[in-house]
C-alpha cells in the first residue's frame, strides 16, 4: 500500500523533524536574546546525553524500578546548570565582544565541549532505550508508541514555551530583551538573569532531543552533529527572528528528509535536503518567516 | 549651468511616503543646501540621489563631463566614478584601516592595476601607487591631519573622523560632494570653521557642495542656495535671505516643533 | 640603526627576512638533517595549513567574510592532485596551479550565494555546502575513490623527484614563501584596501566606488584557490587522500588557525597554522595532561575562546605590539605605530 509507506514516512519525519524543532528553538531563543549564535548547541545536547545515559545505566543496575524516569529527571537537572556555568563562565564575559567573536566562542566551545565528552565518557557507542519500548501495527505501517511520546513531550514544550513568550511577565521580559536590550535594561529589565534563564532553557532544550533521539542514532560524540547541522537549517529556513518559523522548518525538513531518503536515494538525501535550503536561502535570504533587517545607511 | 537636477522624486517605504514629487536644481561651484524639520527626508533625498535606495519615480540628472546622465540609470558602486561623492550622516569609516589607508580607498576608482599587477608588483605599479600616496599625503596636510597618517581610523576623535571622512570623498576626485550633517556633533567655534573649509574646499578644488545640514548658522552663512523640505515636499527654494523670510518655512519649522 | 629603520618603515621586509631565514633554516637540515623526520613532516604540515591559513584569513580576517565549508575546498584540491598526477602524470608545478584554479571556480559559485546572505545565515549556509561536498567525497568514487582513498606518488619538477621528505619541505617551504609575498603585495594595495574597506563600511566601501559584489566574489575565490594549493601540497605530502579528512572539523580548525594566530595578519596565520600543529604534540608529550584522549580538541577551542576573551587581536599581533614594535620604536625614537599588513 503506497500511501501506508508515505503516511509512515511523513509521520517518522513529523518525529525527528519535532526534534530538530525543539533543538532549533533553543538556538533561535538564544540568539534573539543573547545576539548569540549557539554553534555549539548540539555538543552541549549530546554531553548531557551522555550524562542521562550514564544515570541510566547507573540505576538500571542499581536495581532502580524506573531507571528510565530518573535518568529523565537527571538530564533535566543536569542540562540546567550545565547551560548556566557555560552562560556564565563562557558567554557572560565575552558579551561585548564583536557578533564575530560571539559566534567564534561559541565555534571553540564545540571543540572543548565535543573533546571533553570524548575525554571523560570515552569514543564508544551505546545503546539507549526508548521511553516507550515495542511497536504497534496499522495495516502495512510500523509505528512505535515511543514516536507519540517524542511528539506528545515536542508540542507540550513548544506550548509551555510559548504562552510563557506570550502571556507571562518573564515573557515580556524575554521579548523585551530580544527587541533592544540596551532600553529594557534601563527599563529595569534583569536582561543578565533573562540571558541566563534563556541559555538554562535552551540547554534544557536540547537535552531533551538528544534524549529522544538516542535511541536512534546511539550515545557517542558525533551522535549530534547531523541533527545540529538539520536544527540549524531549521532554524535558517524558518528564520531567526520568528518563533514559529523554525518549528515549522524543523518540521519541513524532517518531513522532507524522509521522503528523499525513501523515495529518491538515501545516499544522496542530504545532498538533496541542504540544496533545497541553498536554493531557498537564495530566493529568502533571512528564511521563509524572517523579517528582512531595514537597511539603514 | 546646472549641476545637479532633481526632478520628480518620488519614494516610498511601503505606506509611507518619505520624498513626494520633490525637484530641485543644483547650480554648479554653488554651495547648495537641503534643510527641513527632523524626519522630513533629508537623508533619504541623499540616499535616492547617491542610489542606496531606489526611487520609484522621477530622474537624479548630473551634469558630468559635458554630457548629461541619470544617475537612476547606475548602481551604486558606480556613483563615485561619474564624479559625485558622499559623507554619512554617522561617520562611516573604515576603522580597522589606518588613516591613510581610508584615505586610499577615497582614490579606488583612480588606481589602475589589477591583482597580478599588485600581487607580483609588476611594473608601473609603484608609480600608481605612489602617486595616489603623495595625493593623500597633500589632502591630509590642507586638512592638517598629516600626523595622523599612520593612526587607526576607529582611535580618532570624532571631528578627526568628520575630517576625514571629508578627506576621503575628495580623494576620488569628485566634481560634486554630498555631505550628510557634515556639523553635526560640532560646537559654535569648530562649525565656524569647517564654515571657512567648506568654502576653501569648493574654491581650492573647484567642486559643487551639496549639503544637508540641521545648523542654521552654517546654512545662512555659505550656503548660496537652498531647499527647504518637509513630509518629503519641496517647501520652496530660494536664497538664504528668501527662505528667512518666508512665512512657510517658519510654519513647516514651528509647526514640526523644532527650533528655527 | 639602519636595520631597524629599514623594519619600520617597510614590514614587507620583515617578511622576506622571515622566509629567507625559513628557507635557509630548511635548506641547512637537508644538507645536515638538524630535525628529527617526525619534526620535517610536523613542519611540512605547518607550511600548507600556513597556507591555508593564508588564505582563509583573506576571506575572514581582511573581507570579513565567514566560511563553515572550506574543509571541501582543501579536501577538492587534494583529491584534484590525485586524481591528476595518477591520470594524465602532469608534473607538479601545473598540477598544483589546476588544484587551486579549479576550487577557485566553484569559490566564486559559493561567493554567488554567499552575496545574498549575513554573517550567521552565510555561515550556516557554507557549513552546509562543506558537508554537502564532503559527502560528495565519499559517494563520487570515480573521482575519489570512495572510502578507499586514492594513494599518489611524490612530486616531480623537471624530472627531479621529491623523494624525501626533506626535499618536500624545502619545495613546500619556497611555495609558501611565494604565497606570503604575493598576499603581503596584494593586501596593501588597491585589491587588499577594498576588501578591508568592505569588512568595515559595506556602505562606505560602496560610496567609494567599491563594487561589494566584485571584492565579495575575489574574496571567496582567492581564498578557495589558496586552500586548493594547500589541498594539493597536503596530497603530495601524505601521498594518500582520504574522504574523512575534509569534514566540519577541519573547517573549524582553519577557523581557529585564524583567530588564534590573528586575524587580518600574515604572521598571524603562519602563527596560528604553527599553533594547531604544534601544540597538541607538545602537550601529548606532557605526562598525565597527556593521556587525556582528544586533549586537542580541548585545547584549541579553549584557546579560540580565550584569544577572544584576552587578546582579541591575535598570538602574533599581541606579541608584535607587545614586544617587538616597542623594541625598535624605542631604538629609532619613533612615535609612529607601525601598520602591520
Amino acid at each position: 500500500m503506497h500511501w501506508q509507506i508515505f503516511l509512515q514516512n511523513v509521520f517518522g519525519g513529523i518525529e525527528t523533524g519535532s526534534l530538530y524543532a525543539l533543538a532549533a528553538l533553543g538556538v533561535v531563543l538564544i540568539y534573539r536574546v543573547s545576539d548569540v549564535t549557539n554553534f555549539a548547541q548540539g555538543e552541549m545536547a549530546m554531553f548531557s546525553t551522555f550524562v542521562t545515559y550514564t544515570i541510566w545505566v547507573y540505576s538500571a543496575n542499581a536495581g532502580f524500578p524506573y531507571p528510565y524516569i530518573a535518568a529523565f529527571i537527571g538530564a533535566l537537572i543536569f542540562s540546567a546548570i550545565f547551560g548556566f556555568l557555560i552562560e556564565r563562565i563562557f558567554i557572560r564575559p565575552t558579551s561585548d565582544s564583536s557578533l564575530l567573536g560571539k559566534m567564534i566562542v561559541t565555534l571553540g566551545l564545540i571543540l572543548m565541549v565535543n573533546g571533553s565528552a570524548g575525554a571523560i565518557f570515552g569514543t564508544d557507542s551505546h545503546y539507549m532505550q526508548r521511553a516507550i519500548t515495542g511497536h504497534i501495527r496499522f495495516g502495512n505501517m510500523i509505528i512505535r508508541p515511543h514516536s507519540f511520546f517524542v511528539i506528545g513531550l515536542a508540542i507540550v514544550i513548544m506550548l509551555v514555551l510559548f504562552y510563557m513568550i506570550k502571556f507571562t511577565m518573564f515573557g515580556v521580559a524575554i521579548r523585551a530583551t530580544a527587541q533592544n536590550d540596551k532600553v529594557a535594561k534601563l527599563m529595569g529589565v534583569p536582561t543578565k538573569k533573562v540571558t541566563a534563564f534563556t541559555w538554562i532553557m535552551a540547554t534544557m532544550m536540547g537535552a531533551i532531543a538528544g534524549l529522544m533521539i538516542a535511541p536512534a542514532t546511539n550515545v557517542y560524540t558525533g551522535m549530534m552533529a547531523d541533527i545540529h547541522l538539520k536544527s540549524f537549517i531549521a532554524a535558517v529556513l524558518g528564520g531567526f527572528t520568528s518563533f514559529v518559523g523554525p518549528v515549522i522548518g524543523g518540521l519541513m525538513i524532517g518531513i522532507l528528509d524522509n521522503l528523499v531518503g525513501y523515495y529518491i536515494s538515501t545516499n544522496w538525501q542530504t545532498v538533496i535536503v541542504y540544496g533545497f535550503l541553498i536554493i531557498i536561502l537564495i530566493f529568502k535570504p533571512y528564511g521563509l518567516f524572517g523579517e528582512i533587517p531595514k537597511k539603514k545607511v | 549651468m546646472k549641476k545637479l537636477e532633481v526632478k520628480n522624486m518620488t519614494k516610498r517605504f511601503g505606506g509611507l511616503v518619505a520624498v513626494d514629487d520633490l525637484s530641485f536644481k543644483v547650480e554648479e561651484g554653488s554651495i547648495f543646501g537641503l534643510i527641513g524639520p527632523n524626519g522630513a527626508g533629508k537623508t533619504t533625498v541623499f540616499n535616492s540621489i547617491t542610489r542606496f535606495y531606489n526611487p520609484e519615480e522621477g530622474e537624479v540628472i548630473l551634469r558630468t563631463k559635458g554630457s548629461k546622465i541619470d544617475l537612476l540609470d547606475y548602481k551604486t558602486h558606480q556613483i563615485a566614478d561619474l564624479g559625485l561623492a558622499r559623507t554619512f550622516q554617522n561617520v562611516e569609516l573604515f576603522g580597522k584601516m589606518t588613516v591613510l589607508d581610508n584615505m586610499l580607498v577615497g582614490a579606488h576608482n583612480n588606481i589602475k592595476t589589477n591583482f597580478l599587477i599588485e600581487g607580483f608588483r609588476l611594473p608601473g605599479f609603484k608609480k600608481k601607487e605612489n602617486q595616489a600616496k603623495t595625493k593623500a599625503m597633500e589632502i591630509l596636510n590642507f586638512l592638517g591631519l598629516k600626523k595622523l597618517a599612520h593612526q587607526f581610523a576607529d582611535s580618532q576623535p570624532y571631528g578627526v573622523q568628520k575630517l576625514l571622512e571629508l578627506g576621503r570623498v575628495l580623494m576620488s576626485e569628485p566634481e560634486i560632494i554630498l555631505l550628510d550633517e557634515p556639523a553635526a556633533g560640532m560646537n559654535d567655534s569648530e562649525t565656524d570653521k569647517l564654515s571657512d573649509l567648506l568654502l576653501k574646499i569648493r574654491d581650492e578644488y573647484n567642486l559643487t557642495v551639496f549639503l544637508v545640514e540641521h545648523d542654521m548658522g552654517l546654512v545662512m552663512d555659505i550656503c548660496d542656495e537652498i531647499v527647504v523640505i518637509n513630509f518629503g515636499k519641496s517647501i520652496m527654494q530660494g536664497t538664504p535671505k528668501e527662505i528667512q523670510v518666508s512665512p512657510e518655512v517658519q510654519e513647516a519649522y514651528l509647526g514640526g516643533d523644532d527650533e528655527f | 640603526m639602519a636595520f631597524f629603520k629599514l623594519f619600520n618603515n617597510n614590514p614587507y621586509f620583515k617578511y622576506i627576512l622571515g622566509s629567507i631565514i625559513f628557507v635557509i633554516i630548511v635548506f641547512i637540515d637537508l644538507q645536515l638533517g638538524l630535525f628529527a623526520s617526525r619534526t620535517v613532516n610536523l613542519l611540512i604540515r605547518v607550511v600548507y595549513f600556513s597556507v591555508v591559513a593564508i588564505g582563509f584569513n583573506i576571506l575572514l580576517g581582511y573581507a570579513g567574510q565567514i566560511s563553515l565549508g572550506h574543509a571541501a575546498f582543501m579536501g577538492f584540491g587534494a583529491y584534484l592532485t590525485a586524481f591528476i598526477s595518477n591520470n594524465y602524470g602532469l608534473g607538479f608545478l601545473p598540477t598544483i596551479i589546476l588544484s587551486g584554479l579549479i576550487p577557485m571556480v566553484f569559490g566564486v559559485i559559493l561567493g554567488l550565494v554567499a552575496l545574498r546572505l549575513e554573517r550567521l545565515y552565510l555561515a550556516i549556509a557554507t557549513l552546509g555546502i562543506g558537508v554537502t561536498i564532503e559527502f560528495v567525497f565519499r559517494e563520487w568514487v570515480w573521482f575519489t575513490n570512495g572510502f578507499s582513498g586514492v594513494r599518489l606518488s611524490r612530486p616531480e619538477i623537471f624530472g627531479f623527484a621529491f623523494n624525501n621528505s626533506r626535499h618536500f619541505l624545502l619545495l613546500s617551504t619556497i611555495i609558501l614563501f611565494i604565497v606570503i609575498l604575493f598576499t603581503y603585495n596584494l593586501i596593501n594595495s588597491k585589491t587588499g584596501r577594498a576588501l578591508s574597506a568592505m569588512r568595515d563600511s559595506g556602505h562606505a566601501a560602496q560610496a567609494m566606488g567599491i563594487s561589494l559584489f566584485k571584492y565579495k566574489l575575489i574574496a571567496f575565490a582567492l581564498s578557495a584557490f589558496y586552500v586548493g594549493i594547500a589541498g594539493s601540497l597536503y596530497a603530495y605530502a601524505e601521498r594518500y587522500v582520504h574522504p574523512s579528512t575534509w569534514g566540519a572539523e577541519l573547517s573549524l580548525d582553519m577557523l581557529a588557525m585564524v583567530v588564534i594566530g590573528g586575524l587580518a595578519s600574515i604572521g598571524g596565520s603562519v602563527t596560528g597554522a604553527g599553533f594547531l600543529v604544534f601544540v597538541p604534540r607538545l602537550v601529548q608529550d606532557l605526562p598525565l595532561i597527556g593521556e587525556i584522549t582528544n586533549i586537542n580538541f580541548i585545547l584549541t577551542g579553549l584557546a579560540m575562546i580565550l584569544v577572544i576573551r584576552f587578546m582579541p587581536i591575535g598570538i602574533y599581533n599581541w606579541f608584535d605590539y607587545k614586544f617587538i614594535q616597542p623594541f625598535y620604536i624605542k631604538r629609532l625614537n619613533l612615535n609612529k605605530p607601525g601598520g602591520d599588513d
